[in-house]
């Protein structure tokens, strides 16, 4: 049961299309777990939509109608997208990692993915072109703490697999974390499974305490 | 559901230009062809035929309808004036070409519309990828069964929906139109407007419970 959810205001980024790329596969995959949260989008692109039936209607030239027409011939076949799931996804709820992240990160149980980070901690990096966010995968070993650290800039967590308490609450699949910049937490992840997370921030995390500088290197980049 | 639609509140109190311009471009709104039913029903009408039937005169219809709106909202997004008719007929064509994936179920054409030039805008301006989950993922979560207020928005005609976003403060109206508008994230919302970023947050949520306690009222 999902009981941390992204706030609306990223929701309507998502739905807008202002969010970034990094923060769009942060709600997307949210949204493959949430049905709620689908809903709501779905909402705000309700609201998007009035928008646009609402824009004042710009002069439209003969010839881009003669030319949008003239081309239509390319593409006879209507395409369509059957939804083959219907039957067999089941209203239990199946681990994995779900679309649409599994194409960013790759096959997760495969060890080699992943780099070490040290303490208990290995992460994938993703999108690492990426210039005002940075963007990975965490796995935290069962029983594990991440060092205490602060935010130079907002970080999102999503959990994927077991479950970490910081002092917020606990947060478990599916579960969504805002970090504001200069809030501190230590997360530490349940005993007896790891815990991934997807971690979205907007500027490279610095770490506090003597464990946590050493540790900058590590998680920053 | 008529076409002379006035607006119900005055316009003149609105001290910000642009949204003035949203609402004068739905009092002078004027269907391309005249019949009965909404213009969502028509809409949805003309896209079933182009997609059982590929008709062509109906995609037509739909042609003279959308493009002038579709081409207003992609030079509203900030689209150069270059772009602005290359980018208005491949959302045309899209439209010809993904026609069968629509599902009145879930909404509107002109939401439909507003996905198709927001994904056009991301993919050929931005040149980002925008991931979205995948309705055949075996790991996706099912819909539970149908609650009432989740179908709230989907069933409202575009013009209820206009109506409930024109009764909104104007700056409440202000944010959903800089989103909308000018794809501006909340964040760059707060940074252009100088507002703290909490401001921006909480104005858009209560902007959403306004539109849905009012699209409520409306449904009894």
């Amino acid at each position: 049961m999902i009981t941390h959810h992204p706030n609306d205001a990223l929701l309507l980024d998502y739905a807008s299309g202002a969010a970034s790329e990094p923060m769009s596969l942060l709600i997307a995959t949210h949204l493959a777990l949430c049905p709620s949260c689908r809903r709501k989008v779905a909402d705000y692109e309700a609201i998007g939509g009035a928008f646009v039936s609402n824009c004042g209607s710009e002069k439209i030239s003969r010839e881009l109608k003669s030319e949008t027409l003239a081309s239509l011939d390319d593409f006879l076949d209507v395409e369509t997208c059957h939804d083959t799931s219907i039957g067999t996804r089941s209203d239990e709820p199946k681990a994995g990692i779900p679309q649409p992240l599994s194409d960013y990160c790759g096959e997760v149980d495969n060890k080699d993915v992943w780099q070490w980070a040290g303490f208990g901690i290995k992460k994938i990096p993703l999108l690492e072109i990426h210039d005002k966010f940075e963007c990975y995968m965490l796995a935290i070993r069962g029983g594990k703490k991440v060092p205490s650290h602060d935010h130079g800039g907002s970080e999102w967590t999503l959990v994927l697999d077991g479950a970490f308490t910081d002092e917020a609450g606990h947060f478990s699949r599916g579960d969504m974390v805002e970090m504001r910049e200069g809030e501190e937490h230590q997360p530490m992840a349940d005993a007896g499974k790891d815990c991934i997370c997807l971690v979205v921030a907007e500027a490279p995390v610095s770490l506090t305490g003597s464990v946590g500088r050493f540790l900058n290197p590590f998680i920053g980049n | 559901m008529s076409f002379e639609y006035t607006p119900q509140f005055d316009t003149s109190r609105s001290d910000f230009v642009e949204l003035n311009g949203f609402v004068d471009g739905m009092s002078s709104h004027q269907p391309s062809v005249t019949g009965r039913g909404s213009d969502d029903e028509r809409l949805a009408h003309w896209l079933s035929l182009v997609a059982e039937k590929r008709d062509k005169i109906s995609f037509g219809y739909l042609f003279d309808h959308l493009a002038p709106k579709i081409k207003g909202f992609l030079r509203k997004n900030g689209t150069s004036e270059v772009s602005l008719d290359d980018l208005t007929q491949e959302v045309m064509i899209k439209i010809w070409r993904y026609a069968g994936q629509f599902d009145q179920k879930k909404g509107k054409v002109t939401t439909w519309v507003f996905t198709i030039a927001r994904n056009a805008r991301i993919d050929l301006i931005r040149k980002e990828n925008r991931p979205e989950p995948d309705v055949n993922d075996p790991v996706m979560v099912n819909d539970p069964p149908n609650r009432s207020d989740d179908i709230l928005f989907a069933k409202q005609t575009s013009t209820r929906i206009s109506e409930a976003i024109n009764e909104l403060p104007d700056e409440q109206k202000e944010i959903l139109k800089y989103a909308f508008f000018e794809e501006k994230s909340h964040a760059e919302i707060a940074a252009q407007t100088g507002l703290p970023l909490g401001t921006v947050k909480s104005r858009i949520r209560l902007a959403f419970q306004r539109l849905k306690k009012t699209l409520t009222e409306l449904d009894i």
